[in-house]
Order: C-alpha cells, then structure tokens, then sequence
C-alpha cells in the first residue's frame, strides 16, 4: 500500500489529503494555477501507483470552490484513473460538492459526471 | 470606450503602472505591495529606490482608505477616489485622490505646507515629536503617515483642493521619486496626476494595470479584484472572476518574455449600461497572431451549444500544452461571456502584433 499523500493548500492550489486508512481522499479549496501540469501531474502519478492495488473502497471528495480552465483538464484526469477501479470490479466513487446557491461549481460536476464513467454523485453543502 | 492599445502605446515604457479608480479599502493593500515588490525588485533601476517605493505607495493608498470622508454618497458624488503609481525608472509618480470633508481643508492645507517649508533632517524630529503625542486622531492617523512621506519622499508633497459641492473636497496628493535624487519641478507630479485623472474618468475606466503578468504578479491582481468584488456584493462575481483568471492567465501564456517579464497591459471599465468590460493586451509574434485569430473566429461562430460541445471534445482528447494549459481557455471565455468575443491586432512592426481581446461579462446575470 501506498503512503497516503498529504498537500498543504496555496491561494492558487487546494489541499490533497488522500488518506490510504480510510480510503477517503480530499480535494479541497481553489484550483487556479496557471501552470496546472506542475501540481497536478505528481498527484496523477501518485493515483496510478494507487489504484493497481486500491483499498476495499475508494472515496473521492471534491469540496472545489474555484477553479480554472487548466485545473479542470486536469482534474478530469485525475478522476478518470478511479475509473480503472471500477474496470476491475472494485468500489470507487466521486462525490462532488458544491453550495446550493452556486451553479457554476454545480454545472461543472455535472459536465464531469457525463463525460467520467465512474460513479458520481452531487451533494449540496 | 477607450481602446487599450491607446493606453498601452503610452505606458509601454512603463516598469508598472497600476490604476485604482473607486473606493478602495485596507483589504486591498497587501495585494498593491505584492504587486509593486515583485515588479520593482525585477528591475535594476528601481533596486535603490524599491524599499522607498513601496513604502510610499502604501502611505499613499491608505491616505486614501483613512482620509476619505466618511460621508459620501457613492451614486452622486462620482469623483471618488483614486489611486495611482507609475513606475519608470528615471521618474516614477505615486498619486492618490480622495474626496474629504470641507472643513478638513483649511487643517490639511496647513500641515502639508508646514511640511513642506521644514528642512529635510528636522522632519525626524517632528517624527518624533509628534509620536510621543498622545493627540492621535479619529481616523487612526496621527498626521505621521503624512510626515513620514515627506521623509521619505524627499521631494515637497504636492498637493491640492478642489471643492466639489458645500460639503466634499477632492483632495489631490501626489510624489514624484527620481533614480538620481535630482530636483523636481513644483507642480509637475500634481498635473501628471489631474490630467490623468481626467482621462480615466471620462472613459470610466475602473482599473488599469500594465506590468508583469507572470504567476507572482497575477495572484495579487486578482486578490485586489476578488476582495473589491466582495466588498460590493455584485450579483454572479464568480462568473466574472473566473473569465479574469482566464483572461489574465492567457496573457501569460501567449506572451514574448523579455528580461524575465512577461508585459502586458489588463483593464476594466463600465460602459453606458452599466456593463463591464475586461481587456486584456498583449504583443505577441507573427504566428501566434495567426493561431489566435483562427481559434478566435472559430469559437465566435458557434453557439451556445457547439461550445459546450467543444468543451466536452478538448476536456476528453485535448492534447495538454507544455506551458500548462489545457486549451480550454478561450473556450472557456467564450461560454462565460455574454456576447461575442470582441479582439484586434494591431501592428507595430518587428513581425510583432499587438493583440487586444475585450470580453463583456454582465454582472448582472
């Protein structure tokens, strides 16, 4: 098993905190890099190690108030690797929140949830 | 409305110029001394004057925030304030405008010429005198910001006063700082400031910022425009912050990096309808010219759906750029933005262009 992957939160970056003893991994805060392939890119090759031998079950939650065009190319990534999860029979899933009054964060988890084949749901916070 | 490059062709040999037009607050000041250390301390011939450089636009900006009379009415009374810095080097211009109540005049006008008649190395004493008095005033100044600028300075404070009704004043104050310490001409900062002025607000321009778009640069800017966004409570503020981004982000990646800067010039104004515009400016070269323009009229042909469309497309196959992008960013814009993308090319030799790109955001839904 992988150790879990912990990131501190930036004004341009949200926290990481995927934690591999509970199986509930955290995006949380703004995501507005400019350059997204720099932060981004290690957590995607941290994930891929990940799901070859993944936890029982898998939780993804996204608590994202901003975020840029470039952070969500990546995100998407970043999701589609739990997809590999699901491919092989296992549990994952991605649970996306966003504050009621906020259609923006709302639209965008759903264009993710059309385009992502792992289980998505929506949650108001 | 004004055309950015107009603007752009007379700041162009500007190491920064950072414009604040309206009420501005405390919130903002970290984001101004963000901005102005790194654009200054990237630029030799502002080293020696950097530390003093900041240190008075902050006094400046917050003369702004403490002084501006408490009882103006915003709709009406549309000279608010202003805050402006120019930096070029040789001569670099630090401004701030704000409405006072008229019968703070007569007691500003004193202090300031008192000021400037008292000889450079007595103001410490005066410093001092004047921090050991317990007289601090309402407003949370003790009248030491306005002796340190003059310290700090060295140069006489420019000011003046202009009525506005019974009631209000504009209160103008305004610095020049040389690189070679040479002597300045009396008034020559305060008229720099008033035609400026002018001009800003006669084409309702909110802001202006011309200088460094790189990463350290562009987080402040957007603090700035976030904090004042929130201080006003405008309906749908993250639609507009999130073309801002964007916008501003772009600037940096289609740019021709010079001396470890990445120039270019950004704007907001409000039109006839109350509608804001972002502009974003640029030079880039010959090619990118090309790329854009393509890519620009593409995205204007299609509607609302094909972009959505388009969107999906490039999230799912898209290639990733080596500049960190994604190519969603004009696709982006362009869904955000309630009309059609407005942009030009301007040219202005060498094979390069300068590349404008207007986005109009109704706040209002």
């Amino acid at each position: 098993m992988v150790d879990s992957l912990r990131i501190g939160a930036t004004e341009d970056t949200p926290e990481i905190d995927f934690d591999t003893t509970t199986g509930v991994f955290k995006v949380t805060g703004r995501a507005l890099p400019e350059n997204a392939h720099e932060f981004f890119k290690p957590i995607e090759e941290w994930v891929q190690s990940y799901v070859e031998s993944p936890l029982e079950s898998t939780v993804v939650e996204m608590r994202i108030d901003y975020f840029n065009s470039a952070a969500t190319r990546y995100i998407f990534n970043l999701l589609m690797c739990f997809e590999d999860i699901v491919d092989d029979g296992g549990d994952a899933k991605v649970i996306w929140y966003y504050k009621e009054d906020d259609d923006m964060i709302e639209t965008k988890g759903e264009e993710l949830a059309s385009i992502l084949e792992v289980p998505f749901e929506m949650k108001t916070l | 409305m004004e055309r950015l490059f107009d603007y752009y062709k007379e700041l162009e040999n500007d190491r920064l110029s950072f414009i604040f037009n309206g009420d501005v607050s405390d919130d903002i000041t970290d984001g101004i001394i963000r901005i102005t250390e790194f654009n200054v301390n990237n630029f030799e011939a502002l080293n020696k004057l950097s530390r003093r450089i900041s240190f008075i636009m902050v006094e400046c900006f917050q003369n702004v925030v403490r002084h501006g009379s408490k009882n103006v009415d915003p709709k009406k009374d549309k000279s608010g304030g202003l805050f402006a810095a120019r930096l070029m080097g040789d001569a670099n211009y630090v401004s701030s405008i704000n409405l006072i109540d008229i019968d703070e005049v007569e007691l500003l006008r004193e202090k300031l010429n008192q000021l400037n008649s008292i000889e450079k190395d007595k103001l410490k004493a005066l410093y001092l005198e004047v921090l050991n008095n317990d007289e601090i005033s309402a407003k949370g100044g003790a009248g030491l910001g306005l002796i340190q600028l003059a310290r700090k300075a060295g140069q006489p404070i420019s000011f003046d006063f202009e009525d506005l009704n019974e009631h209000l004043a504009n209160f103008y104050l305004s610095l020049k700082l040389t690189g070679n310490d040479g002597e300045t001409k009396p008034g020559e900062a305060l008229r720099f400031t008033k035609n400026f002025d002018k001009r800003i607000k006669e084409s309702d321009v909110l802001m202006v910022y011309k200088g460094d778009f790189g990463k350290d640069s562009i987080m402040p800017i957007i603090h700035i425009i976030e904090e004042k966004m929130r201080a006003e409570n405008d309906v749908g503020p993250k639609g507009f912050f999130l073309i801002l981004v964007e916008l501003l982000q772009n600037v940096s990646r289609h740019n021709i990096e010079s001396n470890g800067m990445k120039d270019g010039i950004f704007m907001i104004t409000e039109d006839k309808d109350g509608e804001y515009w972002t502009s974003v400016g640029n030079v880039v070269n010959e090619q990118t010219m090309h790329v854009l323009k393509e890519r620009l009229a593409e995205l204007n042909e299609m509607d609302a759906m094909e972009l959505k469309k388009a969107y999906k497309k490039t999230l799912r196959e898209g290639s990733f750029s080596d500049k960190g992008g994604a190519g969603l960013g004009l696709i982006e814009i362009a869904r955000k933005s309630s009309d059609k993308l407005v942009y030009s090319f301007d040219e202005m030799g060498d094979g390069k262009f300068f590349f404008t790109f207007n986005v109009k955001f109704n706040v209002n839904g």
